[in-house]
């Protein structure tokens, strides 16, 4: 959401959350459904002037299609002040069970927008395959790190990328037994893109099973033995702090009540 | 409590079965679309498990596509309004999902609970189309249940039918267990009813299907057995279907709804993640239409002509909307210009839904100056491309299908559409119709270089080149209970030369694209439309030799479907091209449309003449048999349209 001083209204900052099922939505559909528990919830949301109207609305980084999350959010332009609670329950009647959102809060429009200020991502990995060794895991991503190198397919073509500052922390195995092995990592968003989660483990997992991608890029092994979870996302504040979104976001100054939304250059 | 900041704690409620979910989550990362497979949806019923009777209702082709289905969604509704009764849904898996399933040996489930198919007591399939008939098998196939009726044991569902194309079921009546004709509303609640009773009574699947039988508008096909019929020469010799025993009625009617107007307008459909084909809310504003196209089925099986009124319409869009959360609402019905109301319903949604992210449409606009009217009150500052359907290029042509529109009906629309800023228009028509000529196909583009340039001279100098007219020609596919229903399709030469004539008669034109349809699809249309139950066995074989999503051009072989033809020594081209006597019994006679068959006789002895019939909603009574035979009338709520 782009910032535009002389215009008025309230904006809404919300957490929901994506699992269960709803883990396999891709992101242009998330977008659409929770545009649409929006209107069902009734908020007095503001639109876009224009040709084609369309829902003041931004939503941060996009997750890929099966990676469940925790901590999601999207920002919401109303045109009229509903306190927190109301809109909180509204929404939730609103939403389906597995995209759930659990927490609002109004922020200053000042604010930067999502898309542009959660930098870090928290991952929660988790591997089903008896042949693998947390050992051999290990020691693969110390590897790739020790290089800060990590290559893969895409539409074709092998890329390259350095892990140094896409990495913001290594990955950690918090559990393992002879099947099941539990990681967590973060990865730092930066202009130049971010670390995909899934490329990540799937290359450390060839490493270590000592196996090479095939033809296509694909890797010969069943990935669907492997599950991600977004847990966390934070913005990096100028100090390297972690911060929260709804930290993030400057509370409104003035009492909300007071302002009176305003369309710019409609009607 | 702080006013500018609240919070809950996770609620992580699961109600469905976690580990046939588990199994299914491990193939959904390998195939496309996964949302398709999921449920889950805003809509969808929940705690269906806690029911004594369990349905699940199927549309044989793929989410995106069955999900928009009306009929499906109304069904899906009202079932799960009967006490002790519950009902999911399914659909037929595209095809990376459906190899995967058969590889892993995942049986297809419900997307409600994840629970198998073959674990349901009933399983109703739609009949939309005659290209859909090998997706019906596919479906039966990865549930995991025999696909012949008679091959069902006491632990399989039973597999129920209705739809469109059930007004000739004949081609799959060994199928089905049991096929419902007409209006679903009240008969499907019926149906559930009987069988949670039968249920309670432990009844055996025998019996089932004999009380199921009694109930008005079921056919059970395992009850009637087939005969030949002696025709005269040169005519398609078909099956007659007769009761295999004296307690069997011998002709089924179709269901009506005599109250249309108290049904409930929102058929509560799931408002679903992904792209489907139409994303958005519908609200049904009228039912039936009486035109009286000759070859149109849907205006001879949906009659009479009935209209929700004004009030209950708006109503329905406001409270439809936001109960969904969509940002558009299509006002369906096969004629929505025709609606009585139409012009104050679209001013009062118009005032209400301007300046906001909500838009309407109408499917499709009559073809005059009213059509282009109304396009114009629901377009607001959006103008993509409007649609006529003048069906046929000559005036003698569309007298004979008694098209009711003039040239100048058409000239007068496009004049209109170009003057208030369209610059795209598509025109459909069809070749193939009985008592067609070369001339009435070169007609076609005489009228369409018409309207082509009645667009240019609406338009300013700099937006000249911007004007396209689209050009749709589909091949005519005869169909049951229409006038044109003893008629054959015309051979493919003949529609090879057809289509050569067009393209080269609109060759010269830029502005003009032309859209020629394969014509193997309709011919296989063509030959389950006029079959009977000799093509059972073909449809195995071809559903046995890989035929799946037909209606899908990258899915479809025709040659798959003649091989299976020829090894069950069945001749498509006697099926396609034969006229059926018209004194002589018909294969879908015991199905009873209301449409008496002297009115079906007539109607085509005054196409052969070129004489037209009017519309009995505008004009007086023409005598087709629906209001006496079923009970009913035509509902108009304005008193009269325009």
């Amino acid at each position: 959401m782009s910032k535009q001083p002389q215009e008025l209204g309230f904006l809404l900052r919300c957490r929901y959350v994506k699992q269960n099922r709803l883990r396999y939505l891709a992101h242009l559909e998330i977008l659409r459904t929770i545009e649409r528990t929006i209107r069902r919830a009734d908020l007095p949301y503001a639109v876009s002037c224009g040709f084609s109207p369309h829902m003041r609305i931004g939503f941060s980084p996009a997750l890929s299609v099966g990676t469940a999350s925790c901590d999601e959010y999207f920002d919401l332009l109303l045109r009229s002040f509903i306190p927190t609670h109301e809109v909180l329950r509204r929404l939730r009647e609103a939403s389906v069970p597995d995209l759930m959102v659990q927490e609002v809060r109004y922020v200053d429009r000042q604010t930067t927008s999502l898309s542009a200020a959660l930098d870090v991502s928290l991952y929660r990995v988790e591997i089903d395959m008896s042949q693998l060794s947390a050992v051999k895991l290990e020691q693969a991503w110390s590897a790739m790190i020790a290089q800060n190198q990590l290559s893969f397919v895409k539409k074709g073509k092998i890329k390259t990328i350095t892990l140094q500052d896409k990495l913001y922390m290594s990955p950690l195995i918090v559990a393992s037994s002879s099947s099941h092995i539990v990681v967590l990592f973060a990865t730092k968003a930066l202009n130049s893109g971010s670390l995909r989660p899934d490329i990540f483990v799937y290359q450390a997992i060839a490493d270590a099973l000592n196996v090479s991608r095939n033809d296509d890029g694909s890797y010969p092994f069943d990935v669907t033995q492997i599950s991600f979870e977004r847990c966390g996302q934070w913005a990096l504040s100028e100090d390297n702090l972690l911060v929260s979104a709804f930290d993030r976001g400057v509370p409104p100054e003035k009492t909300p009540r007071e302002k009176v939304y305003r369309k710019r250059s409609c009607s | 409590m702080d006013a500018s900041h609240t919070s809950v704690q996770s609620l992580n409620h699961v109600s469905y079965n976690t580990s046939a979910f588990s199994q299914v989550a491990r193939i959904l990362p390998l195939v496309e679309h996964a949302s398709r497979y999921i449920g889950g949806e805003w809509g969808m019923a929940r705690d269906t498990d806690q029911a004594e009777l369990r349905v699940c209702m199927c549309y044989p082709d793929v989410y995106d596509v069955g999900v928009p289905n009306q009929g499906l969604a109304i069904l899906y509704r009202i079932i799960n309004e009967v006490p002790s009764v519950s009902c999911e849904r399914a659909f037929v898996p595209w095809v990376d999902m459906a190899d995967l399933m058969r590889e892993r040996n995942i049986p297809l489930y419900a997307l409600e609970t994840f629970k198998p198919l073959r674990e349901f007591d009933a399983v109703a399939i739609t009949i939309p189309h005659e290209l859909a008939y090998s997706n019906i098998l596919e479906l039966l196939d990865l549930a995991q249940i025999p696909l012949l009726a008679q091959d069902r044991s006491e632990y399989d569902p039973l597999v129920l039918g209705g739809g469109p194309s059930s007004y000739n079921p004949e081609p799959l009546a060994p199928f089905y267990d049991a096929i419902c004709l007409g209006e679903g509303e009240d008969q499907i609640a019926e149906v559930v009813t009987y069988l949670l009773e039968a249920k309670r009574k432990r009844l055996s699947r025998a019996d089932k299907l004999k009380g199921l039988s009694k109930i008005d508008g079921v056919y059970v096909p395992s009850l009637y057995t087939t005969e030949p019929v002696e025709v005269s020469s040169g005519c398609l010799p078909p099956l007659r279907v007769v009761p295999a025993d004296a307690e069997v009625k011998p002709r089924i009617a179709r269901r009506v709804i005599e109250e249309f107007h108290h049904t409930n307008p929102l058929s509560g459909a799931v408002v679903p993640f992904t792209d489907i084909v139409h994303d958005r809310l519908s609200v049904e504003v009228l039912r039936g239409c009486a035109r009286a196209c000759r070859f149109c089925q849907a205006g001879m099986i949906y009659r009479p002509v009935r209209e929700r009124d004004e009030d209950q319409i708006v109503e329905a869009v406001v409270t439809g909307l936001r109960q969904t959360g969509y940002d558009e609402v299509s006002l369906t019905s096969l004629s929505t210009t025709d609606h009585s109301q139409l012009k104050r319903i679209l001013t009062r949604l118009g005032k209400r839904y301007s300046n906001s992210d909500i838009s309407i449409s109408i499917p499709s606009q009559r073809l005059d100056s009213f059509g282009v009217e109304m396009a114009l009150l629901v377009a607001g500052s959006k103008k993509g491309g409007l649609t006529f359907a003048p069906e046929a290029g000559s005036q003698r042509m569309r007298d004979v299908i008694n098209k009711n529109v003039t040239e100048e009906h058409l000239i007068s629309a496009v004049q209109a559409a170009f003057a208030q800023g369209w610059l795209r228009c598509k025109l459909y028509f069809m070749m193939g119709l009985p008592f067609e000529t070369d001339e009435d196909i070169l007609a076609i583009a005489q009228l369409a270089i018409k309207a082509y340039e009645t667009a240019l001279e609406q338009v300013d100098k700099s937006r000249k080149s911007a004007v396209k007219i689209g050009v749709s020609v589909s091949v005519f596919v005869p169909k049951a209970h229409t006038p044109f229903e003893t008629d054959p399709q015309i051979d493919k030469e003949l529609i090879v030369h057809r289509q050569q004539l067009l393209r080269s008669a609109l060759k010269h034109h830029k502005g003009i694209s032309l859209a020629t349809h394969d014509s193997s699809g309709s011919y296989l249309e063509a030959v389950m439309s006029r079959g009977d139950r000799r093509l059972a066995p073909v449809i195995l074989e071809a559903h046995r030799r890989g035929a799946r999503f037909d209606a899908w051009t990258e899915h479809f072989s025709l040659d798959t479907w003649v091989e299976a033809a020829a090894h069950c020594q069945v001749s498509f081209d006697d099926f396609a091209y034969l006229p059926f006597d018209e004194d002589a019994p018909l294969p879908w006679d015991h199905i009873d449309s209301g449409i008496s068959r002297r009115y079906l006789r007539a109607e085509r002895k005054r196409a052969q003449q070129g004489i037209t019939t009017g519309d009995c909603t505008f004009e007086r009574c023409k005598a087709c048999g629906i209001c006496p035979s079923m009970d009913v009338a035509n509902i108009v709520m304005g008193g009269s349209r325009v």
